[in-house]
């Protein structure tokens, strides 16, 4: 092949093609980054909370006048939810996992101070329908009972009973049977384990042990309703649900009633513009560099033509032209993808640094240099179809 | 002259639609991207309190655990709020201008007793909140020492509470209630929404200023939390509200006015000497790191303009750097092209200098074009933003200070992307081209 001619006369035709290598290198850092930073949120987001949203709708309630008996009152509200078609269950919770809102407390896994490991780990008040409502699967020991949920208990009061993640048991008792065993507050009070769950998930998503976590037979006052519907009628009974909880009482303030996707979609909002903005910057980075080399690539053929005649007319194929101009273009290309390189890691040398970013896993780069190759061939391919089909008596002409 | 060349830029660019479009296109992408990061980002770093913001502090004590930093940035850094106690300490002092410890929560609000329950959220704060941060008042005022000191049921409405309640008429006088008690209105505000909500950003940074404004001892002797953030650290044993009071746990906000360096620096001496007398009593275990930081400094320090946004903006001024580099190629493609042309010209008796005027125009004429369509772009672009992002409506939009940084991105964007093409052309020895012919 015919590289070292091309060679010279590229050398001697800078401008055009250091801009357009310029081009590659400054689209590859953008897409690498980009694509980097997407697939990294991706991950974050497809994590598995435990529980299967689609089934869910949650509403917050806050009644003022608090003199009436907490039992009695979930409980009518639990009848009045289930006459609605399509409920399936309901219970009152603190908080939900990805809700973003919750608490957490440290614990320690023995009663000596000195002599035990400290655990953080996020808990929810649950009550006692949550096991059905969540659709939670008890891998040991057993579920709360009824006379083991707790109504507005006073201020301090820890709960005695918990259920446990397996990966709480794991972080508090290693491989150890965790049912029956103990785990103590700040305070010194004991909680015994009587149950695990195969899984969880924090209220947050941007939180060490993502998974650490249990449930407390307690419920609040103003702790939230979690109804269990029929997927399909997730939509159509937000507002029979919130209007169900209302009829209770004229002092009660029944919250925007919101379907537990919905919830979650929140949460991860600021991820997902994120993913569609970096997106729509990579898609345009990747058409006007493709059109600029489509310019550029006609413009070189158009201003050759006389010589790409005289090839022809000393005897060169139709596919010799074909070929010199594709293998110029992916000289050029190649040029670029390797200043991208070293810009596409400097730049995330530089995220990594200020930013607290992951290191760039080499792992993408194969197929983003492999599309840039196509993508430069691709673009170059008209402009070279173009000059293939230079008419060789042109050489003849004008001269 | 320049109407001549105004016409030749004209013609040319009609001649060669598709390629000017290319160039046009490519200046409005980038300028129509690279504005609209620009413009989140400069919403999100603008000074909520342009005139006073200097003279305004968040104040931060270190409290924390001594073997275990709030935070650790900097080798350890203090909490961003602060105990109930220490603020009530701070309380105390007369030497701030202003200063205020606030706490926000929810409040169930009825007009009166037969009218709907609805959620209202309130700021509960001293009287010194609103000299302090200049907010504008439509009707009455704030209200005075004595109704902080005695937890009075008054209550300022915001602008929008004061509409929707009392059809924006004057309402001072009357009286809401709020979770089953009955308060005076003493003020409504007029609209006012610093953006970023620099005066507490537990709760996100860019919503809604409160619905209501009461005194901070209201919820104090109502026994309340607040909503948004309480941390606590220390093992100790809270059985009852007064317990909490007196706890290690932070959870309200603490600003001071501080109108110059010397009142500063006595508040500053003030708040460690409190300090080293509270470590006596064997709190405060950690090296002395007590802090007093401006609007700006505070904004910066809780990091209000995100990664995120700082990498959006980067990679968007890179995009607009590969556009205009197209723009150079594609200028430089039509330039060369005309070469022949600009032969007879210079042959003629045109100077560079006219040369270069007659390509100068078409120029500014194309990156005009694609700055514009750009500034439509970004238009696009943020409503894009504001429909992705909850609570972005206000946040998004185009003022003219971003309007102007537009127009002069994309001329100067023009210019340089035309600088090269045009010296070069400029440049040409007449009489190859001539021959050519």
């Amino acid at each position: 092949m015919e590289i070292r001619p091309i060679l010279s006369t590229l050398l001697r035709n800078r401008v055009g093609a250091t801009l357009i290598a310029l081009q590659i290198a400054l689209t590859m850092a953008v897409i690498i980054n980009s694509v980097f930073i997407i697939l990294d949120r991706a991950e974050t987001m497809r994590k598995p909370i435990g529980i299967a949203p689609e089934h869910l709708v949650t509403v917050s309630v806050a009644d003022v006048a608090d003199d009436a008996d907490l039992a009695s009152v979930v409980s009518q509200d639990k009848l009045r939810l289930a006459e609605l078609d399509g409920v399936i269950g309901a219970t009152k919770m603190s908080t939900m996992p990805l809700s973003n809102s919750g608490s957490n407390s440290g614990y320690r896994n023995g009663p000596d101070k000195n002599d035990a490991t400290y655990i953080s780990i996020a808990y929810y008040q649950a009550g006692y329908d949550a096991l059905d409502v969540l659709g939670l699967n008890v891998t040991r020991g057993r579920w709360f009972t009824d006379d083991e949920i707790r109504y507005d208990p006073p201020d301090g009061e820890s709960p005695k009973v918990a259920v446990i993640a397996d990966a709480t048991a794991i972080a508090l008792f290693g491989d150890e049977d965790p049912i029956g065993r103990y785990f103590y507050t700040s305070t010194d009070d004991a909680i015994e384990v009587i149950g695990t769950i195969e899984m969880m998930s924090r209220p947050w998503y941007n939180w060490g042990d993502f998974y650490v976590t249990m449930l407390v037979p307690v419920v609040q006052r103003n702790n939230q309703w979690v109804v269990r519907v029929a997927p399909e009628q997730r939509e159509s009974l937000l507002e029979p649900i919130a209007e169900s909880l209302r009829k209770a009482s004229l002092d009660r303030l029944v919250g925007t009633p919101r379907t537990y996707d919905e919830i979650i979609a929140r949460t991860y909002q600021r991820d997902v513009a994120m993913n569609r903005m970096l997106t729509v910057v990579m898609t345009l980075v990747v058409a006007i560099t493709a059109l600029g080399i489509v310019g550029l690539a006609s413009f070189s053929v158009m201003q050759r033509r006389r010589q790409v005649g005289t090839r022809r007319a000393v005897g060169a194929r139709r596919f010799h032209i074909l070929r010199y101009f594709l293998v110029e273009n992916w000289l050029i290309t190649t040029g670029g993808i390797v200043l991208g390189l070293a810009l596409s890691f400097g730049i995330n040398h530089l995220l990594v640094t200020e930013y607290e970013m992951p290191k760039l896993d080499p792992v993408y780069l194969p197929s983003v240099v492999l599309g840039l190759w196509a993508l430069g061939l691709l673009a170059a391919l008209g402009p070279a179809r173009n000059a293939m089909g230079v008419d060789p008596a042109i050489a003849t002409r004008n001269i | 002259m320049t109407a001549y060349y105004f016409r030749l830029a004209l013609k040319s660019i009609r001649r060669n639609p598709l390629l000017t479009g290319l160039m046009v296109g490519a200046i409005a992408l980038g300028i129509g991207v690279s504005m609209t990061t620009l413009t989140l980002y400069y919403v999100m770093s603008s000074n909520p309190l342009p005139f006073k913001g200097e003279q305004v502090f968040a104040v931060q004590f270190d409290t924390w655990d001594e073997d275990d930093p709030y935070d650790n940035r900097e080798g350890g850094s203090p909490p961003p709020q602060l105990t109930y106690r220490d603020a009530a300490a701070l309380m105390t002092s007369d030497i701030p201008t202003h200063q205020a410890t606030m706490l926000h929560r929810g409040f169930v609000m009825k007009k009166n007793i037969e009218a709907q329950t609805e959620h209202a959220s309130a700021r509960a704060t001293y009287g010194d909140f609103f000299p302090m941060f200049d907010v504008p008042f439509q009707f009455g005022s704030g209200w005075d020492r004595t109704a902080d000191a005695d937890a009075a049921r008054v209550v300022v409405l915001s602008a929008e509470t004061n509409n929707r309640l009392f059809g924006g008429e004057n309402s001072v006088g009357e009286t809401i209630i709020l979770d089953g008690e009955t308060y005076d209105i003493v003020g409504v505000l007029d609209h006012w929404r610093p953006s970023p909500l620099f005066y507490d950003l537990n709760v996100g940074a860019f919503g809604d200023t409160e619905d209501v404004f009461i005194p901070f001892m209201v919820p104090i002797s109502l026994e309340y939390g607040a909503h948004g953030n309480t941390n606590c650290w220390k093992p100790e044993v809270i059985d009852s509200y007064q317990d909490f009071l007196q706890s290690e746990c932070v959870w309200v906000q603490h600003w001071v006015q501080l109108d110059n360096a010397e009142q500063k620096a006595t508040f500053q001496s003030f708040m460690d000497g409190y300090a080293l007398e509270q470590r006596e009593l064997g709190r405060f275990q950690r090296p002395l790191d007590n802090r007093l930081n401006d609007v700006m400094g505070w904004m910066e320090y809780r990091e209000v303009v995100s990664d995120d946004n700082r990498l959006l903006l980067v990679l968007s001024l890179m995009f607009l750097l590969i556009c205009l580099l197209n723009t150079v190629g594609l200028m430089l493609a039509k330039f060369i092209n005309r070469a022949p042309l600009v032969g007879v010209r210079r042959a003629l008796g045109a100077s560079r200098w006219d040369v270069i005027q007659q390509h100068g125009v078409e120029v500014m004429l194309i990156g005009a074009i694609g700055g514009l369509a750009g500034l439509g772009l970004a238009y696009l672009g943020l409503l894009a933003v504001r429909s992705w992002y909850r609570n972005y409506e206000y946040l998004a939009q185009l003022d003219p200070v971003m309007v102007l940084t537009a127009i002069a991105i994309a001329s100067g964007s023009a210019l340089v992307a035309g600088l090269y093409p045009t010296w070069r052309i400029s440049r040409i020895q007449p009489a190859v081209h001539l021959k050519a012919q």
